[in-house]
């Protein structure tokens, strides 16, 4: 494992607590990409590298785990990334017309952020909270029962 | 038939997930010192007496599973705990977690010392961020109570547990796809044979992955017995279970009742019927991999017997509620770009089977579809169903074939009046 | 030997195979494949080789699936044939149209596989999924448009190249198969990649566009650039060598060769190889024919009464024997590039490469020929320097004797000391014998004839006694 330090203290205290549980550097790579994207947003290049450093692994084993994964994110996101679930059942609830509605007020197609970086759009896969429909997730957060008037409010007030 | 209540009580409530409350409400961690009086041969074949089936989708035994673990093995065991729920539908692990997180913990713990195993990792889906956090904070906290760590039962019993989260694959949700995502590759699932989990499984060693739900069942099934267990639920469907109903229902959420049923009362009584006054048009019976079922179909018992029988399954009991505005091509768009997404790539009739049912969805509701396109889509789906390396191949097939099939005149409408019979945006608002 | 059925035959098969090694060994139907290699891991990711097993509902892998005694399997029934025939369907899906123009043509899987067990009709309509090619270096040419994700490349580089530098990015449809940061393949079996890949996803910068397959004439061959003595397969036409492959031998190479031997072949039809007799006593060099060569040759012998000889280990166990005999009171030395006797080699890799960059160093020694550091060029009235072209003779070695002739294969860069060049053949224009490290006898033949005027050792052996006024024994 590398020397230097690249992460923050945060970062390093999750590994060594986490550390004893596996038997091999590589199997904490999930956990390791997690703490670095919640340190510095998304995984860029660097990260990647900084990452394998870290581990002892090659850099290649860490862009064929992170291109997997969508929750890597591989570009910046914005402050609020608002991840809507267009799935079955969020889909019988109206989450197309939410699409719709996001699209036009930020003037931009799912998948990009907006000129300032606050807002991230994106459409994602069934997030889990069906009975709730339609579903948001910012960030890290649920927003359920999501509908035009909450989508007006968070792109309002959020900042 | 027992309709007790004994998961769901205490949804809802604050500090619902603390141990305290655990041990006051739920007779918290009693089972675990009463299973290690009986011993593990005892609790295992209570376990296979309650006739307790993985909550998971694939309804497996689950006493036989944790039979499969060879008892002469030098090599070490694993437990492991499949929360990746990312079935289209589905949503009770999370609230399992959310609000009664010592519960599967308990259930866990009682199955690792079952089969011998000295660490247990949790593989929660990436997404449920704030339920990862109420694990760790209870897994702490059953590690202060001496539940788990050096000395579990006070009988010097090693026992360790992790949280491991996913990051945005439903296909980790695969049982050897989610030890390979564990182990920091891909999340791909591998061949069987010879990567059964119980002979080659996480690091190479003898493992069990079990559900969320179904370990939740074990403390109850070892405090109360196998006997109690069976008062719930038909012969060989036996157990309470969650059932997450969603869609154009009154009242979607998440309903606990005994296996076995009824759809059409959950759907008219529990949950209030169909919204804005419609009909009942069609059904997913146990999340988006499931073959749906028409209005008339729907009267069926929710149990896995009685839904195999015809032609569906319960899979993870995710109920989706389609009402008659709503258009089945688009709900079989919305299915086939979910599996689109989600193949990981590996194998052939998958990684181009996925790509080729959406592109030709998709050109079906562009008015751009041709009339043998329906038995094309039908014939890619023979095609991916019994040659892919995992189920997904079927999960893809079965729900996409039941709708081209079942609803064959909605699809030939928008090739012959190249339009959507439903209107410009037909989803039932 | 337990026994299993398949379509009827009843084969033996050996404890632990699967059933496609079964049914290769034994010649049974072929059962068709991409992702099964036999020197690489199983993944049964193509779907290719679906049998039926009877008692089994569903169809299973044959390249992953052990054989049980009195197994019973159908390669040809109704329900595998379809699904055979689907799972071709699926692999063209996304495939482009680029026989015309791809050079995997002739010798491509998906072309032969799709002919045999795949349908008539193409139903796929919609835009294949494409991608930016990745540079992957010098040796291979990646076209990933038309990979079929069989992933024998990145098994190959784990396994046979231990890098792991070929990687899968992205999942499902979108999967790409790449070297990170555009970096070039460092292993140095890159060549080998366009061997496993079935299709013209990776095919070698080197044989680029040079000739169609169905007009070459292989030969069987053994690689002079080492002392393994990889088994290959020479391919020319028209007397032209265009390629050189890895032949299958379980006790030296198995599957593999490096690059480094693949792409050793060039020399052969350099324009800077002397392929005419050279007379060099004035400075320039002066093309002659062979009349007016060897009159010369003879005036320069005459009255050599110490004649040494030294051969590069590329020449062959029937050459070096041949000059034995014939000058009986020479002395013979071998030479090496990289190291002085055969004791001295070693592995340089955990694969086939060696330390002693020549085939044949064993085979000389075994004829009692002194090392290179035992020999002083002062000490001849003439030497003659033996070469095949692909070990040469330290350059400006050839000035330190009185007289030097070379016989055999030299550049025009490098004719410093020579009297004469009465040029010779490569290892590609004779049959002959190497001695590899391990002390095989390892034979080959002639994959083309002498190029130019070039004349095979045994001629100009003939010429030689003629010069120096001797006959045999």
């Amino acid at each position: 494992m590398s020397e230097v330090k690249k992460f923050g203290t945060a970062f390093y205290a999750e590994m060594d607590r986490i550390q004893r549980f596996y038997p091999n550097k590589r199997a904490m790579l999930l956990p390791a990409l997690h703490a670095a994207q919640a340190e510095r947003g998304w995984i860029s290049d660097e990260t990647m590298q900084d990452i394998g450093d870290f581990l002892g692994i090659p850099k290649t084993m860490v862009l064929e785990v992170v291109s997997f994964y969508h929750w890597f994110k591989m570009k910046p996101v914005g402050k609020f990334n608002l991840q809507f679930c267009n799935n079955i059942a969020c889909w019988l609830r109206g989450s197309e017309e939410l699409i719709h509605h996001a699209e036009q007020k930020c003037k931009m197609k799912m998948g990009e952020t907006t000129k300032d970086g606050l807002f991230t759009i994106s459409e994602v896969e069934c997030l889990g909270s069906c009975g709730t429909a339609p579903v948001c997730q910012i960030n890290n957060d649920y927003h359920e029962n999501f509908d035009i008037k909450a989508l007006d409010k968070v792109l309002e007030e959020m900042r | 038939m027992n309709s007790e209540i004994v998961f769901s009580k205490y949804y809802g409530q604050a500090d619902a997930a603390g141990i305290d409350a655990y041990i006051k409400n739920e007779s918290g961690y009693k089972a675990l010192p009463k299973a290690i009086e009986m011993g593990w041969d005892k609790v295992l074949q209570e376990v296979k007496d309650s006739g307790l089936r993985g909550r998971g989708g694939a309804g497996f035994p689950c006493g036989t599973k944790w039979g499969f673990i060879p008892k002469g093995s030098d090599k070490p065991k694993y437990l492991v705990i499949n929360a990746d729920e990312s079935e289209p539908g589905t949503f009770k692990d999370r609230a399992i977690m959310a609000y009664q997180p010592h519960l599967m913990i308990e259930g866990a713990i009682i199955a690792a010392m079952t089969i011998d195993a000295h660490m247990i990792y949790c593989y929660i889906r990436g997404e449920y961020v704030k339920e990862a956090e109420i694990l760790e904070k209870a897994i702490d906290e059953a590690y202060k109570a001496g539940h788990l760590g050096k000395n579990v039962g006070g009988k010097g019993y090693q026992l360790d547990f992790v949280v491991h989260r996913g990051a945005g694959a439903y296909i980790c949700g695969e049982e050897t796809a989610l030890l390979n995502s564990i182990e920091g590759k891909r999340g791909e699932p591998r061949i069987k044979p010879p990567f059964f989990p119980a002979a080659i499984g996480l690091y190479g060693c003898p493992t069990v992955v079990n559900n969320v739900e179904t370990l939740a069942c074990v403390p109850m099934i070892v405090n109360r017995g196998s006997a109690w267990f069976k008062t719930f639920g038909p012969e060989r469907n036996t157990g309470m279970k969650l059932f997450c109903i969603s869609g154009h229902v009154n009242r979607p959420g998440l309903y606990e009742k005994p296996m076995g049923y009824p759809l059409m009362k959950l759907i008219e009584e529990d949950c209030g019927g169909i919204w804005k006054g419609r009909k009942l048009k069609a059904a997913f019976p146990g999340g988006s991999s499931s073959p749906v079922l028409t209005a008339d179909e729907c009267n069926i018992n929710l149990d896995f017997d009685s839904l195999a029988k015809a032609g569906s399954m319960l899979g993870s009991a995710a109920i989706m509620i389609i009402d008659d505005a709503t258009c089945m091509l688009k709900v079989a768009i919305r299915t086939a770009h979910f599996y689109q997404v989600e193949s990981c790539g590996q194998c052939t009739p998958c990684r181009e089977g996925t790509m080729w049912l959406k592109d030709l969805h998709y050109r079906l509701e562009r008015g751009e579809g041709k009339i043998g396109d329906l038995d094309l889509i039908e014939d890619i789906c023979n095609n991916m169903d019994g040659t892919t390396i995992c189920a997904f191949g079927e999960a893809t097939a079965w729900p996409l074939r039941s709708m081209v099939k079942k609803f064959r005149t909605e699809y030939e409408q928008h090739i012959t009046e190249k339009r959507c019979p439903f209107g410009k945006s037909a989803h039932g608002h | 030997m337990p026994k299993l059925t398949v379509d009827g035959v009843e084969i033996e098969f050996q404890p632990g195979e699967k059933i496609i090694q079964a049914t290769d060994r034994a010649k049974a139907t072929h059962i068709p494949r991409y992702c099964y290699h036999d020197g690489l891991s199983i993944v049964a990711q193509c779907r290719m080789c679906l049998v039926e097993v009877e008692g089994q509902k569903k169809l299973v892998t044959a390249c992953s699936t052990p054989c049980a005694d009195g197994m019973k399997i159908n390669t040809k029934s109704p329900k595998v044939t379809k699904s055979v025939a689907g799972v071709q369907e699926f692999l063209l899906a996304n495939h482009p149209l680029d026989c015309p123009i791809c050079d995997q043509a002739g010798e491509c899987s998906l072309q032969d596989y799709s002919y045999k067990h795949g349908q008539d009709d193409a139903r796929t309509d919609f835009f294949r999924r494409t991608f930016i090619d990745v540079d992957m270096g010098p040796s291979i040419k990646k076209n990933m448009n038309r990979c079929i994700h069989c992933t024998r490349c990145i098994r190959y580089c784990d396994e046979v190249g231990q890098i792991h530098e070929m990687i899968a990015q992205n999942r499902g449809n979108s999967t790409e198969i790449i070297t990170i940061d555009n970096k070039p393949l460092q292993t140095a079996y890159a060549g080998g990649l366009a061997d496993v890949c079935p299709v013209g996803s990776l095919t070698t910068k080197d044989f680029r566009f040079k000739k169609r397959v169905w007009y070459l004439k292989p030969s069987e061959g053994i690689c002079d650039g080492c002392s393994q003595g990889c088994n290959v397969t020479n391919s020319q036409e028209g007397n032209v060598m265009y390629r050189m492959e890895p032949r299958l031998n379980m006790e030296v190479n198995k599957w593999w060769m490096c690059d480094e031997g693949r792409y050793g072949f060039h020399h052969v039809h350099s324009p800077s190889r002397v392929i005419g007799p050279t007379d060099l006593r004035s400075g320039a060099p002066k093309g002659l024919m062979w009349g007016e060569v060897m009159p010369a040759v003879k005036e320069l012998l005459a009255g050599a009464k110490n004649i040494g000889f030294f051969i590069c280990a590329d020449a062959t166990l029937e050459e070096a024997a041949t000059l034995q005999k014939v000058f009986p009171h020479a002395e013979f030395f071998s030479y090496s590039p990289s190291i002085d006797k055969s004791s001295e080699d070693k592995p340089i890799d955990h694969l086939v490469r060696r330390a002693d960059k020549s085939p044949n160093l064993k085979g000389l020694e075994a004829l009692s020929f002194k090392p290179y550091s035992a020999f002083d060029a002062k000490k001849y009235d003439v030497v003659f320097f033996v070469s095949a072209g692909k070990v040469r003779p330290p350059y400006g070695l050839a000035k330190l004797a009185k007289k030097a002739i070379g016989l055999g294969v030299f550049l025009k860069e490098e004719l410093l000391g020579y009297q004469f060049i009465l040029p010779g053949v490569t290892t590609y224009e004779k049959a002959g014998t190497f001695v590899n490290f391990k002390g095989m006898k390892q034979s080959f033949k002639a994959s083309i004839p002498p190029v130019g005027m070039s004349r095979p050792l045994e001629s100009l052996v003939a010429h030689l006694l003629e010069a120096t006024n001797r006959k045999v024994g």
